[in-house]
């Protein structure tokens, strides 16, 4: 277990370096920071890569080539023990945008020359004063939208900016009393304990005993954001529930709080089955895709303020057999050609 | 033996053949056949007034040739008759297809199908053509492309279609007092719409005099098309007006080319219009005071004493240029790869 203040400051170190970086000079600093065994968990199309070579090389690379010189806008930060293996390991986690001019071709997908904003949560497990393992979540199907691509249709919630908390004390650099974090924990758990036990179907009811009125619900791009309990369940639940069957939860790889902030991610978290529906997708039969989620807290009291969500929606349409960043490059592909 | 307006649009066929199955120098030479020493040929915003067909071809078909490699000019409409000062003119109205494979006037291609319509008028002296008036809807290349960098229409922008009975083409010889009686409705519609806003509101255009029910108002992307009284009124006429209610001082026989070809009636004018910009409404421009040169080529298609069908075409980049925009530049700004 290492000491929550001292991981702070290494994962910080680790991300002036980082973002201070050349698209060439990315593989130095992952070898600095993180382990020899270093095991870095991505969202679709990067998915899964181990080493400072391959997670630079497929990586930060190709990002800082397409993006140029990116700033780290960091809404959230924080430290905590996992609550899962009883505070054997400690994380980090990072939310934010990262942001650049989008210039050059990225994932085969072209730029449009302005700037773009990548989402992205990062939790990063510390120990031995090296990073051993990174989930790094990132919003692809964003950039799709950001560029003009219409590869899906119009959300139920409202697809904008996503915000960092209303308060703007999101960054816990400094340390937080330990009882404060596991008070915000406890309040997750209470909400997910309840929402897994009706096989994820909220009520009003549900929403009153753990969610303030205002709450904010920063849902991930195929879905979009939402604005209290009504439009929680107009924006989210609903369609949710009605185009998605639950099939099983499988568990979380971390739960984490510190301050009035927690959360957890699972990789993936639900497995589903569209049923139809949901973010204008048909049936999917018999088949079964699994979604990779992370969710981040702001409690305020006993209860819970805001929520930001990203679920890999490229990974869970993939194994459904719908590859949006293909049907994007199609739609673009013509032009692409021609400009050749 | 003197030769008719209907004779010579007949015998602009095979130049309109050679822009159909698009063959730039052989269209080059039919036009330059037809072209007497000192035609000018005057063209829409940006390419202006060109001088032969080879000046006029290197500006505009040409480049637009390799843009759209496999383009066809489908003409829709071909009518000729005599103006009320004795001009013969010939007008043709047409979609131009093809595959927008590489940029024109750097408007980005998008590798699929693009149709762009054209009005050209042209005025015969003889046997020759003296003078010609077009316009290229460039704002609806633009809008394919997803670049056109001002408001959108009010009306609908889609590709416009021909007329209604397919008679646009090869009808021969009209007879006379059918023109004159298609014109007469035309000049006596525009008459009255000079009463709005003059007189009162919409209702003093009397549209159901001169107007069939199921009008079609193809306005020029941008303005785009209206359908129905109510259509005209909202997505054109009322817009237009708000912002040049000077419109109603307009003296069209000055500045206008007007004439009958069977159902079928054409008016050219270069400029058509003279207006001032005085008020909101047009295409949310602010009223800048200028009074504005308005090139206006328009075609209509009646059936008995009601006009069915209206096909316009307005230089809205030329008006835009007036009022120091220029739309292309803005355009290519907009399309800027570095910083």
């Amino acid at each position: 277990m290492s000491h929550l203040q001292d991981a702070k400051l290494l994962v910080r170190k680790f991300y002036a370096e980082l973002d201070a970086a050349t698209s060439e000079a990315s593989a130095d600093v992952l070898k600095k920071h993180v382990a020899e065994a270093y095991r870095w968990r991505g969202s679709f199309p990067f998915n899964e890569l181990y080493g400072a070579e391959s997670v630079a090389s497929s990586f930060w690379a190709p990002l800082k080539d397409a993006f140029g010189r990116t700033q780290r806008r960091e809404d959230i930060f924080f430290a905590s023990h996992n609550r899962l293996d009883g505070g054997e390991t400690t994380w980090v986690c990072s939310m934010g945008h990262i942001l650049g001019h989008f210039h050059k071709p990225w994932i085969d997908i072209q730029p449009h020359h302005k700037m773009a904003f990548l989402r992205y949560c990062d939790f990063n497990r510390v120990e031995h004063g090296k990073i051993q393992e990174s989930a790094l979540h990132i919003d692809v199907m964003s950039i799709l939208l950001q560029l003009g691509s219409r590869v899906i249709p119009e959300a139920t919630g409202v697809v904008t900016m996503t915000p960092g908390p209303q308060p703007h004390d999101g960054l816990l650099f400094d340390e937080h009393p330990a009882s404060e974090g596991e008070k915000t924990l406890d309040v997750i758990e209470r909400m997910i304990g309840r929402l897994i036990g009706s096989g994820v179907k909220t009520t009003m009811a549900d929403l009153a005993a753990d969610w303030t009125e205002d709450m904010l619900w920063w849902g991930p791009t195929g879905i979009g954001a939402s604005y209290t309990y009504q439009g929680y369940l107009k924006g989210h639940t609903t369609p949710f529930e009605d185009g998605l069957e639950f099939i099983r939860h499988n568990g979380h790889i971390v739960r984490l709080g510190e301050g009035s902030y927690g959360g957890f991610f699972g990789y993936p978290s639900m497995t589903m089955r569209s049923k139809g529906g949901y973010m204008g997708l048909t049936s999917s039969g018999d088949t079964t895709a699994d979604m990779r989620i992370v969710d981040l807290y702001r409690r305020d009291g006993d209860k819970l303020a805001e929520n930001w969500i990203f679920i890999d929606h490229l990974w869970f349409l993939k194994q459904l057999g719908v590859d949006l960043i293909e049907r994007h490059r199609a739609l673009t592909a013509p032009v692409q050609e021609f400009l050749r | 033996m003197t030769l008719t307006p209907f004779d010579l649009s007949d015998r602009m066929s095979s130049y309109r053949n050679a822009l159909y199955n698009f063959v730039t120098d052989q269209a080059q030479r039919e036009l330059d056949t037809l072209t007497g020493p000192t035609a000018l040929f005057r063209m829409c915003t940006p390419f202006e007034t060109c001088h032969s067909a080879e000046e006029f071809f290197d500006k505009t078909y040409r480049p637009l040739a390799i843009a759209l490699p496999d383009m066809e000019c489908r003409d829709l409409i071909r009518i000729a008759g005599l103006s009320q000062s004795g001009q013969t003119w010939v007008g043709i109205m047409g979609n131009i297809h093809g595959v927008f494979s590489k940029p024109f006037l750097d408007i980005p291609p998008t590798g699929h199908v693009v149709h762009m319509r054209y009005h050209e008028f042209y005025r015969f002296y003889g046997a020759q053509i003296v003078e010609m008036h077009a316009i290229w809807d460039l704002p609806e290349l633009m809008m394919q492309a997803k670049v056109w960098p001002m408001s959108p229409s009010l009306g609908r922008e889609w590709c416009v279609p021909g007329p209604a009975l397919l008679d646009g083409i090869s009808r021969g010889q009209p007879d006379p007092k059918h023109s004159a009686r298609s014109l007469q409705v035309v000049e006596r519609m525009l008459e009255q719409m000079k009463d709005y806003p003059a007189k009162g509101g919409p209702e003093t255009m009397q549209l159901e005099r001169f107007w069939h029910p199921r009008m079609g108002w193809y306005g020029p992307a941008g303005i785009g098309t209206s359908r129905g009284f109510d259509g005209f009124t909202n997505w054109h006429m009322s817009p237009w007006v708000n912002g040049m209610p000077s419109w109603s001082g307009q003296e069209f026989h000055d500045l206008c080319h007007f004439f009958g070809d069977g159902a079928y009636v054409g008016e050219t004018g270069w400029p058509a219009m003279k207006q001032t910009l005085v008020g909101d409404g047009f295409r949310g421009i602010p009223p800048t005071g200028q009074t504005l040169d308005i090139r206006g080529l328009d075609f209509w298609r009646l059936e008995g004493n009601l006009i069915r069908e209206n096909w316009v075409m307005v230089d809205l980049l030329h008006m835009y240029q007036q009022l120091g925009v220029d739309v292309l530049a803005r355009m290519r700004q907009l399309r800027k790869t570095s910083l």
